[in-house]
C-alpha cells in the first residue's frame, strides 16, 4: 500500500516534470519573441566570439555572459558550456583580469533563502571556471536573490530568464 | 551613499497621513456591534480620540462601531456615566458602549478617561485611562484605550498601538528605489528608517523594540545594519565576504543570528552585538539560513536544504545536531517563532504555490491560513494572534494579515509595492 | 360469506331519518375554527402584519414606539429623553438610525384617541422616510406614559 502511494508519487512528479520541462519548450518558442532571440543569440555564436576570444584575448560580449538554471537548482546545464569555456579562455588568457560573478533567482520561494540559492549558482559557476584553469582569486562571487529580475511577469517564460548568473568583467 | 536616515524633515509633522490603505477583505466570525460615542473634548485637539478607537476597532474586523450619522439623531449623547440610557444603544442593536472625555493641559499634556457598557446587561465593564504627554502622543493615547476594549471584549491583548516595518519599492527617475519605513500597526505616521537604490531586506526589530536589524545591497554587496530608527543612528554591524543576511535577535537582545558564506556556503553563526564574537552554529554542505530564536532562547529553527529541498530544522542555540521538524508539502522556508513560543510560522510550498503555513511547535502540525500563490515574509503580531506577510496583488507585492484562526483578513495597501514586514514588539513600559 | 347475502330476506327497510354524523363534524370543526380565532381579533386593526413567517418575538427584539399625545406631539422610547417632544427631523435620525442597524424592529405608533388624524398621518410619514416599511398601530393606546421613567422594561 505504502508502496504503490510512493510509486504513485514517484510517477506523478515524473510526469510533472516530464510536462514542466515540454511547456517551458514550449512556453520559450511562443513568448515574445525578444527574450527568446537573447537566449539563442547566447548559445547559438559563442564558438565564433570563442574562436575570436581565444586569438585576441578579448572579453566575451554581454550576450555570452549568462548562464541560465532549473528551478531551485544550481547545476550547470550542458548549454552552459560554451559560455564557460569562452569566459575560462578571456581569464586564463589575461590573469590580470578579474570577473564578478552575479547569482540570480526567479521571485518564486522566499528572498532570504534565494539570496543563498542566487550565490549557490555563482559559485557553481565559479567552480567551473576554476576547473577550466581561472585562478579564484579572478572571481568574486555575489548574489541578488530575487532582487534583480530581467523579466518581471509571473509566468515561467519569465522565471526562466531570471534564474541565471551573470558574469561581469572588472 | 544613497542613503538618506530618517531625520527631523520627516518627523517634525505629526500631521499624519496613513501610508498604508488598511481593509478588512473577509471573516469568518461576525462583527460586535459596539457604539464609541464622540469623547467630551475641545475642537482643535490633535486627535479626535473616539474616532480612532472606532477605526481601530473596525480593522480588527471581529467589531463593527456604530456610525457618527447614526448618533446625530440623539444629541446629547452620553458622556458620563449617569447620563447612558441602555434602552437607546439596545434599540440602535449595539452590544457594547464607549464614552468617554479627555482633559487637555498646556503643550497638548493630556489625560483621558472612559467607560465600556454591556448594553444588554446594563452594566459598566471596564474603566479606560490612558495620557499623552505631546500631541504626537495622542493617537497612541487613543490606540492604547482601544487595545483596552479589544482585550477586555475578546480575552486577547490588542496590537493597536504598536509599529510595523516593511519595505517600499517605488520607480524614481527609472531605477527602483527602496525604502524601509515604519509606521503605526493602523499605517498612519509612517517615517523612513532607511532608502536606497539597492535591495533592502528582512528587517527585525530587536525584542525591545528599540532597535531594527536589516540587509542593504548598498555597494552592490550584502551587509547588515542595526538602527535606532527613533535617533537614526546606525552601525553596519556585518559586512563579510560573500552574503550577510536573515539576521534574527535572540530574546535577550544581546546576539544576532545570521546567514553568512564567507566559508564557501550558507550557514548560521550566532554574533555578540557587544564583542562581535562569532560562533558558527551550523556547517553543512546545504543553504542554511532564515533563523528564528524561540522567545526562550533555547532553539533556532531555520532553513535547510540538506535534505535536497528547503526545509525546516531546529537546533540548540549552544549548538549540536540539527534535527528536521517539517515533513508537510514540497518545500518549507522562512520559520518565524510567535512570541509566545507556541506556533511556529512559515512559507509551505505544497507544488502549487507558497502559503503561510502555522506550525503548532508540540504537536507538529500544519494548518494553510493564506491563499497564495506567491506568499512569503510571515511576520507575528505581539500578542501571537495575527501573522502579517507579503503577497503578490494586481500591482505588485502588498501586505496582508491573517489571524492565526484563519478568521479575519486584511490588506494592506501602498501606492507602490510593498513588502518584508516586521511587527514591532510590545513598547517595553 | 361476507358476499352472500341471503334473498329469502326480501328487502331491506328504508331509513326515513336524515344521517346528521357529518353535519355534526363540520360543526365541531367550525366550533374548534371559531374558538381559536376569536382572541386574535378582539386588538385592534392590523394595517399590515409583521412578516408572515412565523418569527417568534425575543426580548432582543423590543418594539420601536413613537407616541403621539393628545396635543400632537411626538415621543420615542429611545434616546433617554422619553419626556421630551421630539422635532420632525429628530424622528426621522432616530428611527433612522434604529432600522439602519437593527433592520429586523418592529416600528409601532401609540396615538392618544383624542389626538387629530392629521398628526397620526404625518407621523406615518416621518416613519416611513426614515425607512419605516411596515407600521403597527396600537389602537388600545393610553395616552403618552405622562411620568414615567422608563417606557418599557428595563
Amino acid at each position: 500500500m505504502l508502496n504503490n502511494k510512493w510509486f504513485a508519487c514517484a510517477t506523478l512528479a515524473l510526469t510533472a516534470v516530464a510536462t514542466g520541462c515540454s511547456s517551458t519548450g514550449d512556453k520559450n518558442a511562443n513568448a515574445a519573441a525578444e527574450p527568446v532571440k537573447q537566449t539563442t543569440t547566447s548559445q547559438g555564436s559563442p564558438a565564433s566570439t570563442a574562436a575570436a576570444a581565444s586569438t585576441t584575448g578579448t572579453r566575451p560580449a554581454s550576450t555570452q555572459s549568462v548562464v541560465y538554471f532549473d528551478f531551485d537548482s544550481s547545476d550547470l546545464k550542458p548549454e552552459s558550456k560554451d559560455v564557460v569555456a569562452a569566459w575560462a579562455r578571456y581569464l586564463t588568457a589575461n590573469p590580470t583580469a578579474k570577473a564578478q560573478l552575479q547569482g540570480n533567482t526567479d521571485e518564486r520561494g522566499t528572498r532570504e533563502y534565494n539570496i543563498s540559492l542566487g550565490e549557490r549558482r555563482s559559485a557553481a559557476v565559479g567552480a567551473a571556471l576554476q576547473s577550466a584553469g581561472v585562478a579564484a582569486g579572478q572571481l568574486e562571487l555575489t548574489s541578488n536573490g530575487e532582487e534583480k529580475p530581467v523579466a518581471t511577469g509571473h509566468d515561467e517564460a519569465s522565471w526562466s530568464q531570471n534564474r541565471r548568473v551573470e558574469i561581469v568583467g572588472q | 551613499m544613497n542613503k538618506i536616515l530618517a531625520g527631523l524633515l520627516l518627523s517634525t509633522s505629526f500631521a499624519a497621513s496613513a501610508d498604508l490603505d488598511i481593509t478588512v477583505v473577509g471573516g469568518a466570525r461576525a462583527a460586535q456591534p459596539i457604539a464609541v460615542v464622540p469623547f467630551a473634548q475641545a475642537t482643535g485637539q490633535p486627535a479626535d480620540i473616539a474616532a480612532i478607537i472606532a477605526a481601530d476597532l473596525d480593522r480588527s474586523g471581529l467589531f463593527r462601531s456604530l456610525k457618527r450619522d447614526d448618533m446625530k439623531g440623539f444629541d446629547p449623547l452620553p458622556t458620563e456615566e449617569a447620563q447612558v440610557d441602555y434602552r437607546t444603544w439596545r434599540a440602535l442593536g449595539q452590544e457594547a458602549l464607549v464614552i468617554g472625555r479627555v482633559q487637555a493641559f498646556t503643550g497638548w499634556v493630556a489625560k483621558a478617561n472612559a467607560e465600556l457598557f454591556d448594553v444588554f446587561r446594563t452594566t459598566k465593564t471596564l474603566n479606560i485611562e490612558a495620557s499623552a504627554t505631546r500631541a504626537s502622543d495622542w493617537r497612541s493615547m487613543a490606540h492604547k484605550m482601544a487595545d483596552q476594549i479589544y482585550e477586555k471584549l475578546t480575552g486577547v491583548r490588542g496590537v493597536f498601538d504598536t509599529r510595523i516595518a516593511y519595505v517600499t519599492v517605488a520607480n524614481v527617475g527609472g531605477r527602483r528605489q527602496y525604502k524601509l519605513i515604519w509606521a503605526d500597526a493602523d499605517g498612519e505616521n509612517p517615517r523612513e528608517i532607511a532608502r536606497s537604490f539597492e535591495p533592502l531586506l528582512s528587517p527585525a526589530w530587536s525584542p525591545d523594540g528599540k532597535r531594527i536589524a536589516y540587509v542593504t545591497f548598498e555597494g552592490g554587496r550584502s551587509k547588515v545594519i542595526i538602527q535606532t530608527p527613533a535617533t537614526g543612528e546606525y552601525v553596519t554591524f556585518l559586512g563579510e565576504k560573500g552574503i550577510n543576511s536573515a539576521p534574527a535577535w535572540t530574546p535577550d537582545g544581546n546576539k544576532l543570528v545570521v546567514t553568512l558564506s564567507f566559508q564557501k556556503n550558507s550557514d548560521l553563526y550566532v554574533i555578540d552585538l557587544a564583542t562581535k564574537a562569532r560562533r558558527r552554529l551550523t556547517d553543512s554542505f546545504a543553504i542554511d539560513t532564515s533563523p528564528t530564536v524561540s522567545p526562550d532562547g533555547r532553539t533556532v529553527a531555520f532553513l535547510s536544504d540538506r535534505s535536497g529541498t528547503a526545509q525546516i530544522y531546529t537546533v540548540s542555540i549552544d549548538g549540536g545536531e540539527a534535527r528536521r521538524l517539517t515533513f508537510d508539502g514540497r518545500r518549507n522556508e522562512q520559520p518565524r517563532f510567535s512570541p509566545d513560543g507556541k506556533t511556529l510560522a512559515l512559507v509551505n510550498y505544497d507544488g502549487s504555490g507558497y502559503r503561510i503555513g502555522l506550525v503548532d511547535v508540540a504537536t507538529k502540525a500544519m494548518r494553510l491560513v493564506s491563499d497564495g500563490p506567491l506568499d512569503e515574509g510571515p511576520s507575528f503580531a505581539p500578542n501571537s494572534a495575527v501573522v502579517i506577510y507579503t503577497r503578490q496583488g494586481p500591482s505588485g507585492a502588498e501586505l496582508a494579515t491573517v489571524s492565526t484562526d484563519g478568521a479575519v483578513r486584511q490588506q494592506l495597501r501602498h501606492t507602490g509595492e510593498v513588502r518584508e514586514p516586521a511587527w514591532a514588539p510590545y513598547a517595553k513600559p | 360469506m361476507a358476499g352472500s347475502v341471503s334473498p329469502k330476506k326480501g328487502k331491506r327497510r328504508l331509513a326515513a331519518e336524515m344521517n346528521v354524523v357529518p353535519y355534526i363534524d363540520v360543526m365541531l370543526v367550525l366550533l374548534v375554527i371559531f374558538m381559536v380565532t376569536a382572541p386574535l381579533l378582539t386588538q385592534g386593526i392590523d394595517v399590515e402584519l409583521p412578516q408572515a413567517s412565523a418569527e417568534t418575538i425575543t426580548a432582543d427584539d423590543e418594539p420601536l414606539t413613537l407616541f403621539v399625545n393628545a396635543r400632537g406631539e411626538y415621543f420615542l422610547d429611545a434616546g433617554g429623553d422619553t419626556k421630551k417632544p421630539l422635532g420632525d427631523q429628530t424622528v426621522i435620525d432616530r428611527v433612522g438610525a434604529v432600522l439602519r442597524n437593527k433592520p429586523q424592529t418592529l416600528v409601532l405608533i401609540r396615538a392618544d384617541k383624542a389626538v387629530t388624524y392629521d398628526r397620526v398621518a404625518n407621523g406615518m410619514s416621518l416613519l416611513q422616510a426614515a425607512g419605516a416599511a411596515k407600521i403597527g398601530f396600537v389602537t388600545d393606546a393610553p395616552s403618552v406614559p405622562r411620568g414615567a421613567d422608563k417606557p418599557t422594561r428595563g
